[in-house]
This record gives C-alpha cells, sequence and structure tokens, in this order.
C-alpha cells in the first residue's frame, strides 16, 4: 500500500475544527502537568502517553468522510457506515502509533540527561516516527488499500 | 504557577494542532491514524522541563511512559473495534475507552513501577 499525501482534507477542516484541537490538546498538556506536579515524575510519565489529540481527530476524520460520502449522492446510512470504517481504519493506525511511543520513552528513559536536551528531544521524536513507520509497513503496508 | 499552565496549555495546544495537520494530509487512513498517537504532551512537557532545567525527572517520567504507550495501543484497539466492527460513534467510543486506558496504565504502574 504506497503512502501519498492528500492536501484536501485541509480544505475540508474547518476553522473551529482546528480551534477544538487546540483547547483539547492545550488542555490535556496541562492536566497533564498538574498531575505530575501532585503525584510525582512516575505517575505523571504514564499521561506523556494519553490520548490528547485522539477523540477529537477520530471524530473529525468520521464527520469529514460521512459529509464526503453524502456529497457523493449515498443515504444517511452508508454515508455513517463509511464514516464509522474509516474512522476505524484510523484508530487502527494510532496501534502503530502507539508502538513508536514506546521509542520515544526508551529516548528519554536511557539517554543521559547531560546531552543537549535539543537533541534528546530530536532523537526521541525520530525514534518515535521511525518504530511507528516499520510496525505500520511491517503489519497494515501490505493491506489492500481503502475504496474511499 | 498559573503562569507554567498557561504555557503548558498554549505549547500543548500547538503541537497538538501541528500534528493534527500533518496527520491529516496522509493517506491511506491507517497510517496517518499513526499521528493520532503523536508524542504532542511528552515533547511539550518535556520541552518545558528542559526550559526549567528539571532534568532529573526526564528518566523516571521516559520509564513510565512506556506503561502510558501500552495503555494507549490498547486504548487505539479498542477504539477502532468499537467504531469499526460495532458501529459506535466515534465521541462516544473514544470517551469510553478513556477507561480502558486508565485502568491499564494504572494496572501497569501497580505491577511493575509502584
Amino acid at each position: 500500500m504506497r503512502v501519498r499525501v492528500s492536501p484536501e482534507s485541509l480544505k475540508q477542516t474547518k476553522w473551529y475544527e482546528f480551534l477544538i484541537r487546540f483547547l483539547f490538546g492545550g488542555l490535556m498538556t496541562a492536566a497533564t502537568g498538574w498531575v505530575a506536579l501532585r503525584y510525582g515524575p512516575v505517575i505523571g510519565g504514564l499521561f506523556l502517553a494519553v490520548p490528547s489529540i485522539f477523540p477529537a481527530s477520530i471524530t473529525l476524520v468520521q464527520t469529514h468522510q460521512k459529509e464526503k460520502e453524502q456529497q457523493k449522492g449515498n443515504s444517511e446510512e452508508k454515508s455513517l457506515d463509511v464514516g464509522e470504517h474509516t474512522a476505524g481504519k484510523t484508530a487502527g493506525g494510532a496501534v502503530y502509533g502507539s508502538t513508536g511511543l514506546l521509542a520515544f520513552g526508551a529516548v528519554m528513559w536511557l539517554l543521559p540527561a547531560r546531552m543537549a536536551p535539543e537533541l534528546i528531544l530530536l532523537l526521541a521524536l525520530l525514534a518515535w516516527l521511525g518504530l511507528s513507520i516499520l510496525t505500520w509497513w511491517v503489519f497494515a503496508g501490505r493491506e489492500r488499500p481503502d475504496p474511499f | 504557577m498559573s503562569v507554567e499552565y498557561i504555557i503548558r496549555f498554549l505549547f500543548g495546544g500547538l503541537i497538538v494542532s501541528l500534528f493534527a495537520v500533518v496527520g491529516g494530509l496522509f493517506r491511506p487512513r491507517s497510517f496517518s491514524g499513526i499521528f493520532a498517537a503523536a508524542p504532542t504532551v511528552a515533547l511539550a512537557s518535556l520541552g518545558l522541563a528542559f526550559v526549567q532545567g528539571e532534568l532529573q525527572k526526564v528518566p523516571v517520567e521516559g520509564r513510565s511512559m512506556h506503561a502510558g504507550a501500552v495503555a494507549l495501543g490498547v486504548y487505539s484497539w479498542f477504539t477502532s473495534y468499537l467504531t469499526a466492527k460495532m458501529s459506535w460513534h466515534s465521541l462516544a467510543a473514544t470517551v469510553l475507552a478513556y477507561l480502558v486506558w486508565l485502568a491499564v496504565a494504572l494496572g501497569l504502574w501497580f505491577v511493575f513501577l509502584r
């Protein structure tokens, strides 16, 4: 299955949908800070992998896909089905992203803190992306592409 | 203290928005889904920890993050199951699945990290 860039999703996104993601992400990050302060870094570390972007993203994917199917002239029921299927596929993809978070955490855990912070963040981000793409390629890369 | 929370809010919101835009650009959906599990909160929190010089907590949080990551994997799979197989609305599925994330993360903390 070939990965491609599809800028049409940006045109489909409304201004308030960007705002929802910003508010939700900001609130989750602030709440995580509170948890770390209140309960210490061991509990706080758990919340570094809390689903922050997930609910807003998946819900918007479902809504956009449903609208797209309705514009094609499909029935309400069919559009809803395709929307749910698409949301499910996206959520399934997040499983691969979660494996990448293991690599992100390992970099934070094992690299010496005296290294340059920018370098640690960059290496952790690259480790997340690399392992996520690798697991996606191994488990989903050879599946048939979605028809929509 | 409240200034720190405002900075966290703005920084976190910005990073989450950025990853949402990047993730939305890719197809197939299973690939763009990778970005729904992007380390947004981790990047924001660690960035601030480095700025504030709180370096000693970074390895401790990194170790705990493994339990959170496993919980996020279970959360993602469960949400996928509820939406694709059980035809749940994604908002209801993602909100309910928070309980699953919490149970798995705290369960792993109790067994391995406490």
